[in-house]
């Protein structure tokens, strides 16, 4: 099983005996327009997945689509599959392609990057949500930031230590509570509430064109929180989210956490929590704090050694905003 | 208490600790690391003079797996030997 420390599997085109610019070979997952990388010298044969792909869609030259061109799967060089584009005639710019490539779905990236966690609940609620993704990985990094980056595109919550690896965030909320925490649980309860992690309006930047670098698509949203705190404005970038639904409903569920004041509470508690997993919820009670009700684990220290454990929470308070889309626009 | 940390050398090496801290379980976070104190005093140190540095590493506590990871770094006091895994 790999480790998170590993470095994500990706060649560059430096792996060939010749090449036109030393570039990683795209991983693409889902749908995505991607640079291809040129691998013969007569400019005619392509590469654009460092794989088996389903398909390719359509090519572009300088962002102008051809015709004359087909597409095969095969192995370069090295003996590594690879999926081919082939050109009538060679190109006057950058070849780029609208690629299907690996399974798209949440839970089938993470396993193909990181094996062995069960990722059945989120495999089911990535279909009940109908999310697909589709982008690709154009940079070396660890597997790490590759698990992040992928659950960023959900702003969902990952951790090793957490039940299933990944899910949405904040959890559902018909999702049971793993603990409870009263004030004779707790000592040394710090709280913390911040202006500055406030947002009351979210433009979202999604469906990304990775042979541009650049968005195809954005949305703005804004909360009712907007008359009490004016606009306060933050940027989300989604980019292997597609579809504008999709995108929709991701923001929403992410503004909806950060319109309203957040609170971050951190305390120490006894040794029979050193079980409480991250990214779950657990019940707070009291007097002693400036809320009660569900908060989630945001991070947790064994304190292996010191015989307790310190755990940080967070929660917003007030009433759900009311999270209105105000505007949408496409890249020409 | 039984701190221990297993290196991956050949052959592999085990050894005890007295202090272990930075371990946490942050949501989204980044690079989980700990640190492990070992239980050597200078003259048992030999070992560490040319460190298994990138080694995998496993930090157990009472026997029970904490980290799985690499051997990252070393810091070498007149009083102490600190040894990181990151995972």
């Amino acid at each position: 099983m790999p480790r998170l420390i590993d470095p994500l599997l990706v060649r560059s085109t430096t792996v060939w005996p010749g090449y036109e610019a030393d570039a990683i070979i795209p991983r693409v997952y889902g749908r995505a327009r991607v640079p291809a990388r040129c691998y013969a010298e007569h400019g005619k044969t392509w590469v654009v997945a460092d794989h088996a792909v389903e398909g390719v869609d359509a090519v572009y030259d300088n962002d102008e689509p051809i015709a004359g061109w087909r597409h095969d799967n095969g192995a370069d060089s090295t003996g590594h599959a690879v999926a081919f584009v082939r050109l009538e005639k060679a190109p006057t710019g950058a070849i780029s392609a609208e690629v299907r490539g690996l399974p798209g779905d949440p839970a089938s990236i993470l396993t193909d990057l990181y094996p062995g966690p069960d990722l059945t609940d989120l495999r089911v609620w990535a279909a009940q949500e109908g999310l697909v993704l589709g982008g690709a990985f154009l940079q070396a990094q660890t597997l790490r930031a590759a698990l992040a980056f992928v659950v960023s595109q959900w702003a969902g919550g990952w951790s090793a230590g957490m039940p299933g690896l990944a899910g949405p965030f904040p959890p559902a909320a018909d999702a049971p509570s793993y603990a409870a925490s009263g004030p004779l649980d707790r000592g040394g309860l710090q709280t913390e509430c911040s202006l500055d992690a406030l947002v009351t309006r979210l433009v979202v930047r999604f469906d990304w064109n990775y042979a541009s670098d650049a968005a195809q698509q954005t949305l703005t949203l804004a909360a009712d929180s907007e008359c009490r705190w004016g606009v306060r404005e933050a940027t989300l970038d989604l980019p292997w989210i597609k579809e504008s639904r999709q995108a929709l409903a991701i923001a929403t569920r992410y503004l909806q956490w950060r319109a309203r004041p957040l609170w971050t509470l951190k305390w120490s508690a006894g040794v029979d929590y050193r079980d409480l997993p991250p990214g779950v919820w657990i019940d707070l009670t009291g007097t002693d704090t400036p809320m009660t009700g569900r908060v989630v684990v945001m991070d947790f220290d064994p304190g292996y050694g010191r015989g307790e454990v310190q755990i940080t929470a967070q929660a917003p308070v007030g009433l759900l905003p009311v999270v209105r889309l105000i505007q949408t626009a496409t890249k020409f | 208490m039984s701190l221990t940390l297993t290196v991956a050398t050949d052959p592999p090496q085990r050894w005890t600790g007295t202090e272990l801290t930075g371990l946490h379980r942050p949501l989204n976070g980044e690079a989980a690391n700990l640190t492990v104190t070992l239980d050597l005093a200078l003259d048992q140190r030999g070992d560490w003079r040319d460190p298994p540095l990138g080694a995998a590493a496993t930090v157990a506590w009472d026997g029970v797996e904490v980290m799985a990871g690499v051997l990252t770094g070393v810091t070498w006091t007149a009083t102490t030997l600190t040894v990181r895994v990151e995972g």
